[in-house]
């Protein structure tokens, strides 16, 4: 009996240590892509044609909501059903990683990197952990200090014996003539150890880029693990039961199948699992920001549907009462607009490098005039591929994965991840 | 005159559905490659990069098929395809043909041999006695090229025996531009030549997984600057030169740097 129990705790344990946790600090070299679109495509036929041969589910069922039936949610349902990302988690993980680096007396390497791809969330996450270790946050140079080459930002190091934090290296170069001095001035010193000890986060792009300003070899980095669909499983799952929604079921329009592993619920006849998440993972390419920004822009409802539970009915807005909410099946892909090709990629691109631009850093960078940039940026704001915040225009999360494709179809230099 | 009537003899009497067919073969023929022509450089245009440059290249293949494929059934259907017959048409074929139109011959036969060698491929980048364009269409006789002023230059295949063909790309993606500095002798060269570098680096055009080189030579009026550097597209290649150049003469009147010149010149008096 004994032994019985001892053998189930060791197959238990081993399951457990065979879970990835969510949040996984990694090298880049250990970023794992969720497979690809096309492997899933490829498994669904050969799923489809196996029930051809075993000559059941035959019949085509009819969509279980109609589009015209979903409504979209309000910004405030929204924001209660998906809430805005806590990276603090990640930092977490980030500050276990680093215990060993930051334990050492002397260390070999007094800069560690933190690269992420756009809307990875390096900054947030090193935001976090500045804040939980009390580290103090170096700010980038002004542009128009890049450009004057003006070297009295590293003044800002001036005193500092303490471990120091660089979110945003992106933000310390511009693709310019006179846009590199900075950041080459910055490498030299920081790899030297001149500038002490310091975790310096960088986009992936600019990275990629920083791989020909700085030949020299980089010092290791670090990045937040891809979110393959078991990932995004567990996280949206987590958001459901940390919500005071009430627990919630996340079905397929067209199908009705489940997307969410369903907990403690009975099983129903549409309970089969949803590839939804796969699909989500390969196309954000396991990017958090990107997942929860198709997640979110998924999610529906239906207003007339009776609610299925009624505790939460007197509190909710007309559509929350409801513990189905439905996401709208396939991933509409956003596309690239019918234009000057060549300007809509140099645009593009020329945000991706740098994480975001406003319009006349866009006009110092490239050749192209002020009216051509401006009315690029419109025609891909109206195609939802860039987005206007704090006066600086960025590749929106739901365009990224379709740029990225763009670029790199069309021979641009693209990032690791 | 028996000779003449010996090779006559290895023809059918040409029946009416023979000719029939001969025409409905020839004309299919047309047809496919025509089709086949505009479908594979359609699909070439809606790509990009090497994939458009593979595209480009099945187009002569393609045609050369399809040109083979209607020989083959179009020749019995005029003679009786024995050994003898054919050595005996073929030769009195390269009789005529080599007397009357010998460069016309040579040209497809160097059309032949250039599907073979590949020294050209639609899409790339070529010069030919001092033409210089891109691809557009090779044809049995001859190659056409497009040059950058719009200008349609047609090149025979016969100067593939005896002339040097510049292939910039050679069926590749990749395609070396240079722009040209002239700077009076007194500057920091090194100063200069990291400008130019971070000049390449920073243009929009620059294919940045490629390296970028900046040559050095002096010479007699002053310093010689040659800034190398890919571009993403092979299309852009003077855009890109243009960028290079403009931005380059930027960066080094920033650093204070004389242009040379030659100094005019005045004319002597009659």
């Amino acid at each position: 009996m004994k032994g019985t129990i001892n053998k189930k705790m060791a197959a238990a344990s081993e399951a457990n240590e065979n879970i990835q946790p969510l949040w996984q600090i990694v090298s880049p070299a250990e970023y794992a892509l969720p497979p690809a679109p096309k492997r899933e495509a490829a498994a669904r036929g050969i799923t489809a044609l196996w029930r051809l041969i075993r000559a059941r589910d035959l019949k085509q069922k009819p969509p279980e909501k109609t589009e015209d039936k979903l409504l979209a949610f309000s910004e405030n349902e929204l924001s209660r059903l998906v809430p805005p990302i806590d990276w603090h988690l990640g930092a977490e993980s980030l500050d276990a990683k680093l215990k060993d680096w930051l334990g050492q007396k002397d260390m070999i390497s007094p800069i560690r990197f933190l690269i992420g791809p756009p809307y990875g969330g390096h900054t947030d996450i090193l935001g976090r952990w500045a804040d939980m270790r009390r580290i103090p946050v170096i700010k980038p140079p002004a542009p128009e200090q890049i450009l004057a080459q003006d070297e009295t930002w590293f003044s800002d190091w001036s005193g500092k014996n303490q471990t120091w934090v660089l979110p945003s290296l992106e933000r310390c170069y511009l693709r310019h003539a006179e846009g590199l001095t900075i950041i080459r001035k910055f490498f030299e010193r920081a790899i030297s150890g001149r500038l002490g000890s310091g975790l310096v986060g960088c986009d992936s792009w600019a990275w990629s880029f920083f791989q020909k300003v700085w030949a020299a070899p980089q010092p290791a980095a670090l990045t937040l693990q891809a979110f393959d669909s078991e990932r995004l499983g567990t996280y949206f799952g987590e958001l459901t039961v940390s919500s005071t929604l009430g627990p919630l079921r996340f079905r397929e329009s067209d199908s009705g199948r489940e997307i969410l592993p369903t907990r403690g619920a009975e099983k129903t006849a549409s309970s089969e699992t949803s590839p939804f998440l796969k699909q989500l993972a390969a196309y954000s390419r396991g990017i958090l920001g990107v997942a929860w920004m198709y997640w979110r822009t998924s999610l529906c409802a239906i207003p007339d549907e009776t609610p299925e539970s009624g505790s939460q009915a007197n509190n909710t807005e007309y559509s929350l009462p409801q513990n189905t909410i439905w996401l709208r099946s396939g991933l509409k892909e956003l596309e690239i607009p019918d234009g000057p090709h060549h300007e809509i990629a140099v645009v593009l691109h020329c945000l991706l490098l740098h994480n975001g631009l406003p319009v006349d850093l866009l006009v110092k960078l490239l050749p192209l005039s002020q009216g051509v940039v401006t009315a690029t940026l419109h025609l891909l704001t109206s195609a939802n591929l860039v987005e206007a915040r704090n006066n600086a225009w960025r590749v929106s999360a739901l365009g990224y994965p379709v740029v990225r494709q763009f670029l790199k179809s069309n021979g641009y230099m693209v990032d690791l991840f | 005159m028996n000779e003449g009537r010996d090779i006559a003899k290895i023809f059918y009497d040409l029946s009416q559905t023979a000719i029939i067919n001969v025409i409905l073969i020839v004309a299919g023929a047309l047809f496919l490659i025509a089709v086949g022509q505009r479908v594979l450089v359609w699909v070439a245009n809606k790509l990009s990069g090497k994939y458009r440059l593979y595209m480009l290249s099945l187009v002569p293949l393609l045609r050369l098929s399809i040109i083979v494929g209607s020989l083959v059934l179009i020749v019995p259907q005029i003679i009786e395809p024995t050994v003898a017959n054919m050595v005996a048409l073929l030769g009195a074929l390269g009789l005529v043909l080599g007397f009357g139109l010998k460069d016309y011959v040579s040209s497809l036969i160097a059309g032949i041999v250039a599907l073979y060698e590949i020294p050209y491929r639609p899409g790339d980048w070529i010069e030919v006695n001092g033409a210089y364009g891109e691809v557009k269409q090779i044809g049995m006789r001859a190659v056409e090229i497009v040059t950058p002023d719009d200008a349609t230059v047609v090149i025979p295949h016969q100067k593939i025996w005896d002339q040097l063909i510049f292939n910039a790309n050679d069926g590749g993606p990749n395609l070396l531009c240079v722009a040209e500095f002239y700077l009076k002798p007194h500057h920091n060269a090194v100063r200069v030549k990291q400008a130019l570098h971070d000049v390449a680096l920073t243009s929009p055009f620059f294919q940045i997984e490629m390296p970028v080189a900046v040559m050095v030579s002096e010479k007699p009026w002053g310093t010689h600057y040659r800034l190398k550097a890919y571009p993403i597209d092979l299309r852009q290649q003077f855009h890109f030169v243009t960028d290079l150049t403009l931005r380059g003469k930027a960066a080094l009147i920033r650093l204070g740097v004389e242009f040379a010149t030659i100094p005019a010149i005045p004319r002597k008096k009659e």
